[in-house]
């Protein structure tokens, strides 16, 4: 229980010194501070809840109802950003003079040196359209939706994360809650998709079984065989995907 | 155009006319910036609550979106309405009464109006001299107020210039566009389409439902209402509420604000030091429930407290006051549940452990009236949700 607690403490804490300069201000304020609301907002009462998110028998009792992943959101009830910014302009307002200036920009360069940018992270894309959804998603969902019903469409992985979000009228026979499994649980036609080698029988007779009308796949993709003599002809190709149509497929509105 | 005026509407102008019925909160002093900075937050939360309010009943009883809609926009608009009435009412009231002083002194300007909660801040000064009346009067405040303007105005724009593909949105917006499009809440696994049991973790705490009704509302879809439509509602929203903290622990001393602010923009620019933090969910995730949880929700409680405990050492709150922060803290609380499932549990223990270094610190128990009645609503849904796991109906 403790090291998961430490565990997750340090994943909060993570590569930045802000998790040690919040102490540091959190003790400044409970030994400088005055104002006596100030003193117990910003100082007693975090220092309380840092003390029982290190209590085991309060771990336990959110790992038991929440799950191990989210204890750290405890930390979340810190005013950390306000104590360190509140603290960094009140040792401005100490200085004296020129000093005031100095202190300022110094203080200011220890909080940019002690986080991360934001932006910096991978994750982060230059938005192609106002649903900020990949171009790729959007041209290839727009050419397979059929007005006034819903398809059914095996994707490659890259998809999964965007297809539901963009459009409600694509459904998928897994998603990416598939690929937060273990492989071993994997649906199965998500196993033939992520193979070196497509099987090219196998993913159609089982997307068939799934009543999937397309299959798309990225263009060079290595296929054993061809999904064409399994029901599965090549129908369009968009933005580098080729779209497989299930040629038995039930294409009706009134379906 | 008319979608981005409609969605504007929903997000900026009706919260900020509903935030006028938690007007009498705010201590008087307080200039209009502030109140419309404040009325803005709240309001929006007042939104927040109303649907969880009327969210939650009417996913388990399995009616469709465009019936909780409909009550929601009476609600809220109900809210706004009822917010307009009470900025209005003091309007008048303020001008009536200072026309009874001017012929009431011959003329003469009367200077007896007096602030209710920064008394105590009289003759502080700031930095080493008086107290700047307007934010004009020092240059220095006024450039750094620009500066931390300048940071929020850049941080708006890369929400809409930049995206951040995060795994959760394949559940909550795509449950958000299946609600929008079907009707249906939450009666579907969202990453497939697929048919489902209801979850209750995710129907205890609705937040996407806000999203498909601000899409509805506006016909502008799902995506583009979460991914360029609700961010910079949140990002300004947070900037909001961490300048009105900033008021109440600087009072008077505009500099040390400003300079407070720009050190919050810094923070919340250099947050990526986890992947964990609350500037990172506001960043990278504005358009879930956590992240408004984290940046909205709790930095609005802990302002309320604030104001509360002020009032507590200067001995002012009971009475009526007391009604006015239980509706106040109640709203925030409601508001956390259509956030997150958690927030039960977090909100509970912040109003707890504040409730307890209140009363060690100012040795009263003035602040329990008030906090008690605002941890009932996160109990309650907590003990709904166990009751209603333990049945077995839904997943």
């Amino acid at each position: 229980m403790w090291h998961t607690i430490i565990e997750l403490y340090q994943q909060y804490m993570g590569t930045g010194l802000v998790m040690v300069l919040y102490p540091a201000a959190l003790v400044y304020l409970l030994m400088r501070e005055k104002d006596p609301v100030k003193k117990c907002l910003l100082g007693w009462m975090p220092a309380l809840l840092l003390v029982l998110y290190f209590q085991p028998w309060l771990s336990a009792l959110f790992l038991r109802f929440a799950g191990d992943e989210i204890y750290y959101r405890i930390l979340w009830l810190l005013p950390v950003t306000v104590t360190i910014a509140a603290t960094a302009a009140d040792l401005v307002r100490q200085a004296k003079g020129h000093r005031k200036v100095l202190t300022g920009v110094l203080l200011a360069l220890l909080l940019i040196l002690s986080g991360d940018l934001v932006y910096r992270s991978p994750y982060f894309h230059k938005a192609e359209n106002a649903a900020h959804m990949p171009s790729y998603v959007v041209d290839v969902c727009d050419a397979i939706t059929l007005p006034g019903r819903e398809v059914m469409a095996v994707f490659p992985d890259e998809f999964l994360q965007f297809v539901r979000q963009y459009t409600p009228y694509v459904c998928m026979p897994y998603g990416r809650d598939t690929l937060l499994q273990d492989f071993n649980s994997f649906h199965e036609l998500a196993r033939l998709m992520q193979a070196g080698v497509i099987d090219a029988k196998r993913l159609a007779e089982c997307a068939a079984a799934w009543g999937c009308h397309y299959i798309v796949l990225p263009e060079g993709r290595q296929i054993s065989g061809e999904l064409g003599d399994y029901g599965y002809p090549a129908d369009m190709v968009i933005d580098g995907y080729v779209i497989y149509r299930n040629e038995n497929g039930n294409f009706d509105l009134t379906f | 155009m008319t979608k981005v005026l409609i969605l504007g509407l929903w997000e900026l102008l009706l919260p900020l006319l509903a935030g006028g019925m938690y007007k009498k909160i705010l201590p008087e002093k307080w200039g209009p910036v502030w109140r419309i900075l404040f009325y803005w937050a709240m309001g929006t939360l007042s939104f927040f609550a109303l649907l969880q309010l009327l969210a939650v009943p009417e996913i388990l009883r399995l009616k469709p979106l465009e019936e909780l809609r409909e009550y929601w926009t009476a609600a809220a608009a109900a809210a706004a309405f009822a917010g307009t009435a009470c900025i209005l009412t003091d309007i008048f009231r303020e001008r009536r009464s200072r026309g009874i002083r001017e012929t009431g002194a011959g003329g003469r300007r009367s200077q007896g109006r007096t602030g209710t909660g920064d008394r105590a801040s009289k003759g502080r000064t700031g930095a080493g001299g008086p107290a700047p009346k307007t934010l004009t009067a020092d240059p220095a405040a006024t450039a750094l107020i620009c500066l931390s303007l300048l940071l929020l105005g850049i941080m708006i724009a890369l929400s809409f210039l930049l995206t951040y593909h995060d795994g959760d949105d394949a559940f909550y917006i795509a449950t958000a566009t299946t609600a929008a499009a079907s009707g249906n809440m939450y009666r579907g696994v969202a990453y497939t389409g697929s048919s489902g049991l209801l979850n209750l973790r995710y129907c205890m705490a609705p937040f996407p439902m806000l999203l498909s009704i601000l899409s509805q509302l506006s016909g502008m879809d799902v995506a583009t209402v979460a991914h360029s439509g609700f961010p910079w509602v949140m990002i300004a929203g947070t900037f909001a509420v961490y300048a009105l903290i900033g008021r109440s622990l600087f009072r008077e001393d505009r500099r040390s604000l400003s300079l407070y602010l720009v050190f919050v923009q810094i923070l919340i620019f250099f947050g990526n030091y986890s992947t964990h933090s609350p500037e990172n969910f506001l960043v990278a995730r504005s358009r879930q429930g956590k992240a408004a949880l984290a940046n909205l929700v709790l930095p609005l409680l802990f302002f309320l407290l604030l104001l509360l405990f002020r009032e507590i050492s200067e001995k002012k709150c009971g009475g009526k006051r007391t009604v006015l922060y239980i509706f106040a803290f109640v709203t925030a609380t409601l508001a956390a549940g259509l956030c997150s499932m958690l927030s039960a549990a977090l909100v509970s223990l912040l109003l707890g452990a504040a409730g307890l270094c209140g009363i060690f610190c100012f040795r009263t128990w003035r602040h329990l009236p008030v906090l008690i009645p605002a941890v009932l609503p996160p109990l309650f849904y907590g003990m709904l949700y166990f009751v209603l796991a333990s049945t077995g109906a839904y997943v």
